[in-house]
């Protein structure tokens, strides 16, 4: 029995299906990958997790419990916390105001804010821009305040969809150490969802590759760097931005 | 990746076949002829059933309803836009005829293509700025528009005769046809209705429609595609203003007196009202939504406030439950019955 | 000077009516994207109630009461068994308030026909202020919502659940990652914005008397209100309220009263089109990110 385990599940959008008969699981304290180009229904199996999206088939457990189709503040409560594609800062909330929220599903007011001045001191330019509005941030700045956020509510299992998107390299590389120092600094899982390979390959532990829908391979990050499918998946050695490889569909 | 809603496809209506609704049972071309067939029929032969002076009456203004709906159903049944300001329109056209009958003696058929025109100018200078906006927008733009109508009307001194309103002669003889006898205006306003729902049904079945469905659906996959979809809607308003602007001059010629409280905010929300209880897809939803909110409760000699509650009740049911409008229901029903006779 | 003072506190008192009423359309209208044109008959509905406990030899500040929980509650049953089901499809929410406008109006004329209702003056007092004659009831009405706003405010903006609220109209998918139970959140506006309608009848009915049909005029205030403050923005529709209060008050006293109507129209319609996000910035909807 895993943090997180997923058996089999289908998603669709009205008649369209996305996921088809996904499994996998993600450990306590690990950090674990999806890659796979563009479209290929890595978001939507995020979604479905964090309970935004109901899945058609299959179901859903955090640490044995079935959380299926549970609305995602259900999620949230039991330690499930996403970190959405495109960072979704609310930009007219201060960033102080943005952390506090993402303690919403939490009741222990003394510890909400001293993890505040927790997330000030790993993120030192949340301390700056504290009274800020969070559409004030550049975009690397607001994916800390999105993980932060994310941080703020104690998660088990933070998913991060597509953290690198729109980053410069430098910021990318900041993100990359902030995830990689997540286990050791805060305790929480990670599953990483990212176009970007070169990012999810250096912080992942193990990783699954995702195309149309479907897991198509499941490995130690090592073996999976190496392997064919993945050289199949993303043309050529050295392309480190995987979306602008050409993808099947 | 916006994956939209696929809406539900297998509804028989007035507007051909999506690629998507394999499998769903349709009606064959005689099913879907024979109720409008029908319809017409009765439309056309009503004068001789003699049904009396204040049925017909009631028949005419139902029939100036149903034009200005057939507008409204190609604007919000195809185009996907709603608007609460189709009495101002058709006030637009009523005050024109009326204008230009007392100014330059001009008759009904002269003033015909003006109303038309001017009605639909006024909808492009509105849709012109307001319809960039999103849609719950200009449902609000379009009831603030219709009360300012209303108080310009009132404010507009002798030239719009103020809150008395206007009267006019009513259309005289033409051909050999006296139009003041009420039997032959029912005829002309019937002319009226089935050149209207004719009109309606090529819309619909053009790839003009096409276009405007396909805005309605995904407006960005649309612009995408190279529609342009500013201007589309444009023109979908304007010519939705046009029938109204038609109906608007026809009730003018028939009440022989109009005023503006005819044309505010409120007669615009019974109008949008009767095209979705009718159903704005449907090729008789217009003529039955009309004839639901027009006719039938005076024919019921339903009390006045009765029989509104009974609408408001209907709509809120109707939108529930049957979200093709009553047509489609009805249609919905035909097809089980037909399948529980077709198993037996 | 002191004709035009008095114009401002009469003015000022009906804008508060109508900030009562800007606050829940802007709020319900922000987080859900359904416009309700009902609410004007919630503030109808409030009215009458007042009404009828008054005339029944209730006090005021009983029917006052009243209207706020019997609108409130309203509100909430309307909520639960018909608005909800349209929050996917926020248009035919609108629709549905069309219908619920005739049956509501309808339902009032049915059993009180429809003349006027009118209160005895809760407060009859005049009051002489530097010249000023004031009177009394108008101040309390414009006192009353001070509080009002000031207490709405004060929740949105420095409790959890206004933070939570806040969230949710800005970026409901975001906020319910967060925890924040959206639904929940949905019915507690439609409550509080109902109830605030009630208490705007109210008042409404302690300065004049009214007609079942007031909702109908009074509603697109509302609206004007909530666009122009802008979606969402409580401050919003309190200035917006204030403006249009003024711009009424000049027009019957200096300008030309018909066409006071169609100032808030032209201002609600320039500001759509040229700042359609309101002067203080609101929510574009529920679905825009």
């Amino acid at each position: 029995m895993s943090l997180l385990d997923i058996a089999h599940i289908d998603t669709a959008y009205g008649a369209i299906s996305v996921n088809r008969d996904v499994s996998l699981s993600v450990g306590e304290g690990e950090i674990a990958t999806i890659l796979g180009p563009n479209g290929a229904g890595k978001t939507t199996l995020l979604r479905a997790i964090c309970g935004v999206v109901k899945p058609k088939r299959g179901a859903i457990l955090v640490s044995g419990r079935d959380m299926t189709r549970l609305p995602p503040d259900k999620l949230a409560k039991a330690g499930v916390v996403m970190v959405p594609e495109g960072r979704r800062i609310f930009a007219d909330l201060t960033v102080r105001e943005n952390l506090r929220l993402g303690a919403y599903a939490r009741e222990d007011r003394e510890a909400i804010e001293a993890d505040i001045r927790r997330m000030e001191y790993y993120f030192p330019v949340l301390a700056q821009k504290r009274d800020q509005k969070g559409g004030a941030l550049s975009g690397g700045q607001q994916q800390m305040l999105a993980i932060a956020r994310g941080l703020m509510a104690r998660p088990r299992l933070l998913l991060l969809d597509e953290p690198s998107l729109g980053l410069s390299p430098l910021m990318v590389k900041e993100v990359q150490s902030v995830i990689a120092d997540l286990r050791k600094n805060f305790g929480a899982a990670v599953l990483l969802v990212e176009q970007n390979a070169s990012l999810a390959l250096a912080v992942a532990e193990r990783g699954y590759l995702m195309q149309s829908g479907r897991i198509v391979a499941a490995n130690a990050i090592a073996e999976l760097r190496d392997s064919r499918l993945m050289r199949d998946l993303y043309l050529g050695a050295g392309k480190s931005r995987l979306g602008e490889a050409a993808a099947p569909n | 990746m916006d994956l939209a809603k696929t809406e539900s496809l297998d509804l028989p209506q007035a507007e051909p076949a999506k690629g998507g609704s394999v499998g769903a049972p349709r009606l064959t071309w005689m099913e879907r002829a024979i109720v409008p067939a029908g319809v017409f029929l009765l439309l056309i032969g009503l004068p001789w059933l003699h049904p009396g002076y204040r049925l017909l009456s009631l028949a005419v203004s139902t029939g100036v309803n149903t034009i200005a709906l057939c507008g409204l159903a190609i604007l919000f049944g195809q185009a996907g836009i709603m608007s609460v300001g189709h009495a101002a329109l058709m006030g637009v056209g009523a005050y024109a005829g009326a204008i230009l009958a007392r100014d330059l003696d001009m008759s009904f058929w002269a003033a015909l293509p003006c109303a038309a025109l001017l009605a639909a100018a006024v909808a492009g200078l509105v849709g012109l700025p307001s319809l960039r906006v999103g849609g719950h927008h200009f449902v609000i733009i379009t009831f603030a528009l219709c009360g300012l109508f209303t108080i310009v009307l009132t404010n507009g001194g002798a030239f719009t005769g103020a809150a008395t309103g206007l009267d006019i002669a009513p259309i005289g003889t033409v051909f050999g046809v006296n139009f003041s006898k009420l039997q032959n205006l029912y005829l002309l306003a019937a002319a009226f209705v089935l050149a209207s729902i004719g009109l309606m049904r090529l819309v619909m079945t053009s790839s003009y429609g096409r276009t405007l469905r396909s805005i309605r659906e995904n407006e960005t996959l649309a612009a995408a595609l190279g529609v342009n979809v500013g201007l589309h809607k444009i023109v979908a308003f304007m010519i939705s203003g046009a029938f109204a602007g038609v109906a608007g001059l026809v009730q003018v010629y028939f009440l022989q007196h109009i005023s503006p409280d005819l044309y505010g905010a409120f007669p615009s929300v019974y109008i949008a009202l009767m095209v979705m209880l009718g159903g704005p897809r449907m090729l008789l939803g217009p003529l039955m939504g009309a004839f639901i909110v027009t006719f039938l409760p005076e024919v019921l000699n339903l009390d006045p406030i009765d029989a509104r509650i009974a609408y408001g009740v209907g709509l809120i049911l109707v939108i529930l439950l049957l979200p093709g409008g009553v047509m489609a229901g009805l249609a919905h029903l035909y097809l089980s019955c037909r399948r529980c006779v077709v198993r037996s | 000077m002191e004709i035009f003072l008095q114009q401002l506190i009469n003015s000022l008192s009906v804008a508060s009516v109508i900030i009562l009423i800007g606050i829940g359309i802007t709020l319900i209208f922000g987080l859900t994207g359904i416009i309700n044109f009902a609410h004007g008959e919630f503030l109808m509905i409030g009215g009458m109630t007042t009404w009828l406990v008054v005339s029944h030899g209730g006090g005021f500040l009983l029917g006052a009461a009243a209207a706020v929980a019997v609108v409130g509650a309203l509100g909430f049953v309307l909520e639960r068994s018909l608005f909800r089901l349209t929050l996917d499809r926020p248009m035919n929410g609108f629709i549905i308030s069309l219908g619920l406008i005739v049956v509501l109006q309808h339902v009032v004329i049915r059993f009180w026909n429809s003349y006027q209702k009118a209160i005895p003056q809760p407060l009859a007092s005049v009051w002489e202020i530097g010249g000023v004659r004031i009177v009394a009831m108008r101040a309390a009405v414009v006192l009353i919502t001070a509080v009002v706003v000031a207490i709405t405010f004060f929740a949105i903006s420095r409790s959890r659940y206004g933070l939570a609220l806040r969230a949710s109209v800005a970026d409901q998918e975001t906020a319910a990652l967060m925890g924040v139970p959206v639904r929940r959140y949905i019915t507690g506006v439609f409550i509080y914005g109902s109830a605030l309608a009630g208490l705007g009848g109210a008042m409404m009915i302690a300065l004049f008397p009214i007609t079942p049909f007031i909702g109908s005029v009074i509603v697109v205030r509302g609206f004007a209100v909530a666009l122009i403050g802008g979606l969402g923005n409580v401050a919003g529709a309190v200035l917006a309220g204030l403006v249009l209060g003024l711009m009424d008050g000049l027009s019957a006293g200096y300008g030309l009263p018909e066409w006071t109507e169609a100032y808030s129209f032209a201002l609600m319609i320039l500001i759509l089109l040229l700042r359609p996000q309101g002067l203080l910035g609101g929510t574009a909807g529920p679905k825009a990110i």
